[in-house]
């Protein structure tokens, strides 16, 4: 196993899919993060969720570990290296394993970027702006706890609806239909229900005080839940289904 | 550095490489491979033949264990071969020449393969030096011609320094010098004793290459031959030069045979060995400049049996 995973880490490398997604996260977190810390109210930034906001900005690298994951396995499926791939390791559970593992050891680094950057921006802004902080020393951990955690989580649960859905185009899309507008729609018509959604139960990592937020503990558990759900069909789907 | 215990508790050496007994797969109503049935023996290579779309392709899919059997069964070396303790080792496939991701280099993917493949990265070099790829292994694969990726691919398939090689179309798209390369680096391969399974829509691309054929036409088995047997089926034709045309030509007649004339003093006779051509000019006192045995009509045995005609 642990051959198998230096494989995966070493398909991570040898792309420059890691490398440009790397570029895209900072430069787009640089950009949030300055745009919500020197562009908005004074009486805005005053407020403890919205100066969490600010610092956690980095927690968007949690979509970049989501694309990195659903590429993962259907990377292999476009161009074909599939076959190789599970020519050297017929037991496919296994090749499963080891982009999961890989993709664990990756991300972290993604997130930790990501949070970084934005905490470390964000308290520029508010230094400049003569803000005082309100962030509790357990706020700050959150921040960089809850993104680094993110984008572990969403990488992995990406892993596996790439390995169900297969078509590299289609997971994408389909995960960001489903997260920036169905949970978002569903969450607002029926917060009771819509708070259990993937989505909404991850963003009590990246969020402090959303209305209709599941308490922090749940919401891992919830999304860790829908993660092993999502793990099992994928390893179940790739074990089964023909390789083309 | 392979166990040699673990290959004899596998199989004895009588056991066949490959075994397919009874093999369908079904894609929803169409049935892709239909009751199959062949085996290839050790230090053999065979070429497995048909038209495009008679199920090559799929049965070496299930072979391989990347799709699932609808009946039957396919086995290497005595076994399915997910359940070989180390397959990659044992067998060595290319499917596809373009398995790659376009902006890997050519050793990170042999590098990533010999990680999963469990061989060490020494290996890889070996394998570069064996397709002579070495020059390019640092360049991104999007930057290789279509020869350089059949050879990158059947390095991979080499990592493992495997007993049976499986080559899905190989020569597809290569140049007459990649062909003859091709061919080359397959008899030395079976110069080792080891085992070739190599799959072609045209026997021609593989008649110098196998010692043995297995011919497949909509998913059923045509015939499973010794390349010399199917030989033998071919009708025949000996192209003859002689200053006495006209009289060889009656001659040939008298004795029921069929000419062709291509030149003034050039005959092709059908349906005859060059001994009876010969044989026949001698008793006439026919001048005989040339006598040539056309071994072409091999792919006309191949075409017909292939045509869905009965052979």
């Amino acid at each position: 196993m642990t051959a198998l995973v230096r494989s995966e880490l070493l398909k991570l490398r040898t792309t420059r899919t890691a490398l440009g997604l790397l570029v895209g996260m900072v430069v787009l977190i640089v950009l949030v993060t300055l745009l919500n810390g020197l562009a908005t109210d004074e009486s805005y930034l005053i407020e403890r969720e919205n100066q969490f906001e600010l610092l956690a900005n980095g927690s968007i690298a949690s979509a970049f570990a989501a694309v990195l994951g659903v590429l993962s396995l259907t990377t292999e499926f476009r161009h074909g290296t599939s076959r190789p791939t599970f020519l050297a390791e017929p037991r496919r559970w296994r090749v499963l394993v080891a982009k999961l593992i890989a993709i664990v050891v990756f991300t972290p680094a993604l997130g930790a970027v990501g949070i970084g950057l934005s905490y470390g921006i964000g308290r520029i802004c508010l230094d400049w702006r003569d803000t005082p902080v309100l962030l509790s020393g357990s706020d700050v951990a959150l921040v960089f706890g809850g993104a680094v955690a993110a984008t572990v989580l969403w990488g992995a649960f990406a892993l596996a609806i790439g390995a169900i859905v297969r078509n590299q185009v289609g997971a994408i899309v389909g995960l960001l239909f489903w997260s920036l507008l169905v949970e978002s729609i569903l969450f607002a018509l029926v917060p009771s229900v819509g708070r259990y959604l993937p989505g909404r139960a991850a963003s009590v990592l990246t969020e402090i005080e959303t209305p209709h937020q599941l308490p922090v503990t749940a919401g891992i558990l919830v999304f860790l839940g829908y993660l092993v759900l999502a793990s099992a069909a994928g390893a179940v789907v790739t074990a089964r289904r023909d390789v083309s | 550095m392979r166990d040699a215990a673990e290959h004899a508790t596998v199989m004895s050496m009588s056991d066949p490489v490959v075994s397919v007994n009874a093999l369908t797969k079904r894609f929803g109503d169409v049935v892709a491979v239909d009751d199959l049935t062949f085996h290839l023996d050790a230090g053999t290579v065979t070429g497995f033949l048909g038209p495009n779309g008679a199920g090559k392709t799929t049965t070496l899919r299930v072979l391989l264990g990347l799709a699932a059997p609808t009946r039957g069964t396919a086995h290497v070396f005595g076994t399915r071969y997910c359940e070989l303790a180390h397959p990659a080792r044992r067998v060595g496939a290319v499917l596809e020449a373009g398995d790659f991701h376009p902006g890997r280099k050519g050793r990170d993917h042999l590098r990533a393969l010999a990680y999963a493949t469990g061989v060490p990265a020494t290996r890889i070099d070996e394998v570069l030096r064996l397709v002579e790829l070495e020059a390019a292994a640092q360049r991104r694969v999007k930057t290789y011609s279509l020869g350089m990726r059949q050879r990158l691919a059947l390095a991979a398939a080499l990592l493992g320094d495997p007993d049976l090689l499986v080559l899905d179309e190989p020569a597809n798209g290569l140049d007459p010098e990649g062909v003859r390369w091709l061919r080359e680096f397959l008899h030395t391969f079976a110069a080792e004793g080891k085992t070739v399974f190599v799959s072609s829509h045209a026997l021609a691309e593989v008649a110098q290459t196998v010692d043995r054929v297995v011919i497949i036409n909509k998913g059923r088995l045509v015939t499973e031959s010794p390349l010399a047997e199917l030989t033998a089926r071919a009708a025949g034709a000996v192209h003859v030069r002689t200053p006495q045309r006209a009289e060889l030509e009656g001659v040939l007649h008298a004795a029921g045979l069929q000419t062709t004339q291509l030149d003034t003093d050039e005959l092709l006779v059908a349906g005859a060995a060059s001994d009876r051509v010969g044989e026949l000019a001698a008793r006439c006192g026919v001048v005989l400049y040339e006598l040539v045995p056309k071994e072409t009509s091999l792919e006309e045995v191949f075409l017909h049996l292939t045509s869905g005609a009965p052979s």
